[in-house]
């Protein structure tokens, strides 16, 4: 049931929107999403460190093509769940820096108890069989 | 992510206000991927690599710039419309790039949707949008049907209105009318009088058509009966031109025929009925307690109540045929109405009153449709034949942007933009080209086709005219786009232009493509070519009358002023020895009708000195014309035998003249000779002692076309007959002249010789002789010059079909025709190899073609009445100029293919 929300879901819509779809990317936009708002909880973060705290949090076992990080914040954005701001970085460059929103954590909440019946369920399903 | 209900709101929300400071946010999205960039080569070369490898490894890892860019972007914005925009504005650069081809096609494009749309415009406007009347649906026509008479369709009598007026249930109401023409003048007098048209009706007609008034009301049913004070309703055109749109003008009083009537209404321009000639409403007041029925000829309407079919109608009028005599004993003296109904088989005919507007313009109109439809057709043929051409060019260009990266969907999504922008190009100029083309036609029109006025680009036209433009630019990109295997495309890369199976296969599309062209072009130059055979046949028709030299003009002798027959006459005599004196006339005669001329036609039934009365069946009725002797010589009727009548002021009221036809039914004789000084009766009522002495007998006259066979005519005296059951003088009257030079020459002359007698007569439609002949075939002739029209343009687009495929085909056969040549063919012969190519095309085509047409001018003869069957010369025409146009569209590739390089056949590609 949620398997296929998770994956027909933004992956259908991706089909319409983006021009070289990436099979990779289209069953991971969702989750892309969840973890972006995950980093972001901890700190306000730019693309580029997005990009690096994803891969590592992920001990780089998700293949996260950076440039994917700019169409999910913009997206997250226009939902209401990221704010961006200019800031400058610690070497004195002008960068954007996201942070979650308070509408940002509700969703992240929500999702992750959904994720995490997801990950139970599909655990049962693998170790009964 | 599952999303709420408020979440994709604030989404569109956010998407919208975007929208407006989208510039900037591209701005920031550059700075933001450069200092990524810049962020992750810093990191790369910490991490030890080479300056150049790190910033190379970054922008690898970003995915490439432009495309990190263009994905943010398009996740900023509504996905499928701006990429459709996109699409829209790379198809205007490419179709920029070759104007001759985006030309070619959209011009195509135009002339089919321009052609469709202007006969859907005229079909829509004549047939689909409903009559401009209040609840128009449920107007019907009601008429009679009398096989016993020869007649499918016939008109009411007086009686029989009053009957169905009084029994029927399913009306709401019925009113009948008459067309006419009146003089009118001001009532001081001090203008000369005009001549207009009018209909006399029932006071009912407004109520039952809800006729919108600018000013005052209609005549009610208190003044539609006789004796009533006069009155009139003018239409707002009248109101407008003679009375300068006085505010004041009802009361105020009008010169009618001489008679003053009252006006008390202003019709609307709104309004027209029973067409936009007509002026002037008059009321019939009609006698309901007349002894006599009268004769069949008031045009009848009803409004059915709500909920009743014409059927039930119908059905309810045929039961109530025995009770009319109930209503109307008798029609006319000694012809009593149940009886003769009976004989005459007498039904009913109930239909919406659109069909009597349109008429017999319904078969015309369905092949102007068919034809516009062809051309359609082998314009969108054309256009697919020309992308499909274009797909093949761009073939390479195609495989190398799938390769890079370009989905399968975008390269079609580019397609369809294309084909919808060279059809929203197309489209707009058809408007443009349909708008003046029926301009042109409203112009030339024959006057015979119904609601001319209402004719126009109306909202359902243009509606049509975007649908068959979508139409047209998906069917054009789908048939470009399913031929082209895109997932081969990466492997036609490889194979180079000289092409495999698949091309082959798009050659064989746009083959039958263009025998499709071939075939449908066939069918409209038979089309046009069949008109012509019909056309050319009316000009050899023999109409019994010498047109040449001869002038007519029409006279109505008003009743105040000329109260009695014998002032009729008098009159009469006047203007023909006053005419006759004119330098140059030969001859000159009135009246009542003349040949191929629809006005003044009385039919009556005629019964011969051999039948003795007892016979129970009515004799064919004949055509009854009122005449002076100058009429046949100025018309150029051949006299057969006998003599014609003497001066109109010694005229014998009971001297006939007949001709050929009725000599032949009576006394089957075709010389005539045994016809004269037999006798003729016009009422079987054997106690009438009212005989007419026949004492000529002239050659047939087509009298209502020339397509029909003639029928008999009888030739009254225009003289008084004190003792006769009618009065054979007529007050309307055709004046016949005719001279020895131009008959315009003469016109001014007699004009002035009409005023000198009586200035209050105005003569009416004075015309040529020679140009009554040609209106009467106008509408066969207009015919004629549409189809004439669709069959060039057909003609123009299946040649440069034909040519593209066999300029495609020498193209893509470079190599071999070289190779040919090197091997020592001769150049005739690689000519000859591509013409039999053409040729073969063509021939399939025009086989098809006229086999199709052979089919459709079935239903032609059946659609338009009066069109004979195509010859032999007919079905030979088309063939013979499809392939000489084939043939001249084959010769330009031939040429080139003959010229071919033998030494292209020893360089490689």
């Amino acid at each position: 049931m949620r398997w296929h929300r998770w994956r027909l879901g933004p992956a259908t819509r991706h089909r319409f929107m983006a021009a070289h779809p990436d099979s990779s990317e289209q069953v991971l936009q969702g989750t892309l999403d969840l973890l972006i708002l995950k980093t972001l909880s901890i700190e306000p973060m730019h693309g580029w460190g997005l990009a690096h705290r994803i891969q590592e949090l992920s001990r780089d076992a998700l293949q996260v093509g950076q440039g994917s990080i700019y169409p999910a914040v913009v997206r997250l954005e226009q939902r209401g769940w990221v704010s961006a701001q200019w800031r400058t970085t610690e070497n004195s460059r002008r960068a954007k820096y996201y942070a979650i929103t308070a509408a940002g954590r509700r969703a992240l909440e929500r999702e992750r108890a959904s994720w995490n019946r997801f990950v139970g369920a599909v655990r049962l399903v693998l170790s009964a069989s | 992510m599952r999303l709420t209900v408020m979440d994709r709101l604030r989404t569109v929300g956010a998407k919208l206000c975007d929208v407006r400071r989208r510039g900037r946010l591209r701005t920031e999205l550059d700075e933001e991927l450069r200092t990524h960039l810049d962020l992750e080569t810093t990191h790369n070369i910490q991490s030890g690599m080479s300056p150049s490898d790190a910033a190379r490894a970054a922008r690898l890892a970003l995915g490439g710039m432009q495309h990190a860019r263009e994905r943010a972007d398009e996740a900023r914005g509504f996905g499928i419309v701006e990429h459709f925009l996109r699409d829209v504005r790379f198809a205007a650069r490419q179709l920029r790039r070759s104007p001759a081809f985006t030309a070619s096609i959209a011009a195509t494009l135009a002339i089919g949707i321009g052609a469709t749309t202007a006969i859907f415009a005229v079909l829509d406007s004549v047939m689909l949008q409903p009559l401009p009347y209040r609840d128009a649906g449920r107007l019907v026509g009601v008429w009679w049907s009398l096989p016993g008479m020869g007649l499918d369709i016939a008109p009411q009598s007086s009686g029989t209105y009053v009957a169905i007026h009084k029994l029927a249930t399913s009306f709401e109401g019925i009113a009948i009318f008459d067309r006419t023409a009146v003089n009118l003048s001001s009532a001081a007098g001090d203008t000369p009088p005009e001549r207009v048209t009018a209909i006399t009706c029932t006071a009912s007609l407004f109520r039952l058509l809800g006729t919108p008034f600018r000013l005052g009301r209609g005549f009610g049913e208190s003044e539609d009966v006789p004796g009533a004070a006069p009155v009139a309703v003018i239409s707002e055109a009248m109101w407008r031109r003679t009375f300068g749109a006085d505010p004041h003008v009802i009361g105020k009083r009008i010169v009618i025929d001489d008679s003053l009537r009252t006006i008390v209404g202003v019709a609307s321009d709104a309004f027209h009925f029973p067409d936009a000639l007509t002026q002037l409403w008059l009321p019939m007041g009609l006698d309901t307690t007349a002894a006599y029925g009268g004769p069949f000829a008031h045009q009848a309407f009803a409004r059915l109540r709500p909920g009743v079919t014409p059927d039930e109608a119908r059905r309810e009028l045929t039961r109530l045929i025995p009770r009319v005599g109930e209503i109307s004993p008798n029609f006319a003296p000694s012809m009593p109405t149940t009886p003769f109904l009976r004989e005459v088989h007498a039904g009913i005919v109930v239909r919406p009153m659109r069909d009597d507007v349109i008429g017999s313009f319904g078969g015309v109109a369905t092949i102007a449709a068919a034809a516009g439809l062809l051309l359609l057709v082998i314009a969108l043929a054309n256009a697919a034949s020309l992308l499909l051409t274009r797909a093949e060019f761009r073939q390479r260009e195609l495989a190398l942007r799938v390769v890079l990266g370009a989905g399968t969907r975008r390269v079609i999504a580019q397609f369809i933009a294309e084909s919808v922008l060279l059809g929203a190009v197309g489209g707009a100029t058809g408007l443009v080209i349909a708008t003046i083309a029926i301009g042109l036609l409203v112009h030339a029109a024959p006057p015979g086709i119904p609601r001319l006025a209402e004719i126009g680009v109306h909202p359902a036209a243009i509606v049509f005219a975007a649908c068959i433009t979508m139409t047209m630019a998906f069917a054009c990109s789908a048939a470009a786009a399913l031929r082209l295997d895109l997932r081969r495309l990466g492997q036609r890369l490889r194979e180079g232009p000289r092409g495999g199976t698949a091309a082959r296969d798009r050659q064989r599309a746009r083959r039958t493509l263009v025998v499709t062209q071939v075939a449908f072009a066939t069918v409209l130059v038979s089309g046009a070519a069949l008109l012509l055979q019909n056309v050319d046949r009316l000009r050899r028709v023999n109409p019994g009358f010498d047109a040449t030299h001869a002038f007519t003009a029409w006279l109505s002798l008003p009743a105040a002023t000329y109260p009695r027959d014998s002032d009729v006459v008098r009159y009469t005599s006047r203007l023909l020895q006053r005419v006759s004196q004119l330098p140059g006339v030969t001859a000159a005669g009135v009246s009542s009708k003349i040949p191929m001329y629809p006005l003044g036609q009385t039919y009556t039934p005629v019964w011969s000195d051999e039948d003795a009365g007892t016979s129970t069946t009515l004799p064919p009725s004949d055509l009854a014309l009122v005449a002076s002797g100058g009429f046949f010589r100025a018309l150029g009727i051949p006299l057969i035998a006998g003599r014609t009548f003497d001066p109109v002021e010694r005229q014998n009221p009971y001297e006939v003249v007949i001709d050929r036809t009725l000599a032949r039914a009576f006394w089957g004789d075709s010389t005539g000779m045994s016809a004269i000084g037999r006798r003729l009766r016009l009422t079987k009522d054997p106690k009438s002692q009212t005989w007419y002495t026949v004492i000529g007998v002239i050659a047939s006259v087509a009298d209502t076309s020339l397509t029909s066979p003639p029928i008999g005519v009888i030739y009254l005296a225009d003289a008084t007959a004190p003792d006769s059951d009618r009065s054979a003088v007529t007050r309307t009257m055709a004046l016949s002249v005719r001279s020895t030079g131009d008959p315009r020459a003469i016109r001014a002359a007699v004009e002035r010789a009409i005023s000198d007698v009586d200035r209050s007569v105005p003569p009416f439609n004075a015309k040529l002789m020679t140009d009554v002949l040609r209106d009467s075939t106008l509408r066969l002739r207009f015919m004629l010059v549409l189809l004439t029209g669709t069959a060039v343009i057909a003609l123009v687009l299946a040649a440069m079909g034909l040519y593209g495929v066999l300029s495609f085909m020498v193209n893509t056969r470079a190599r071999e025709m070289s190779i040919r040549i090197a091997m020592g063919a001769l150049p005739g012969t690689v000519a000859a190899l591509v013409a039999r190519q053409g040729a073969g095309l063509a021939a399939i085509g025009i086989a098809l073609g006229a086999g199709a047409f052979l089919v459709l001018s079935r239903y032609a003869e059946s659609a338009v009445s009066g069109l004979a069957a195509p010859s032999l010369y007919t079905m030979a025409t088309a063939p013979i100029v499809l392939f000489t146009v084939a043939v001249l569209a084959a010769g330009l590739p031939a040429h080139r293919a003959s010229r071919a390089d033998p030494a292209r056949a020893l360089s490689a590609d």
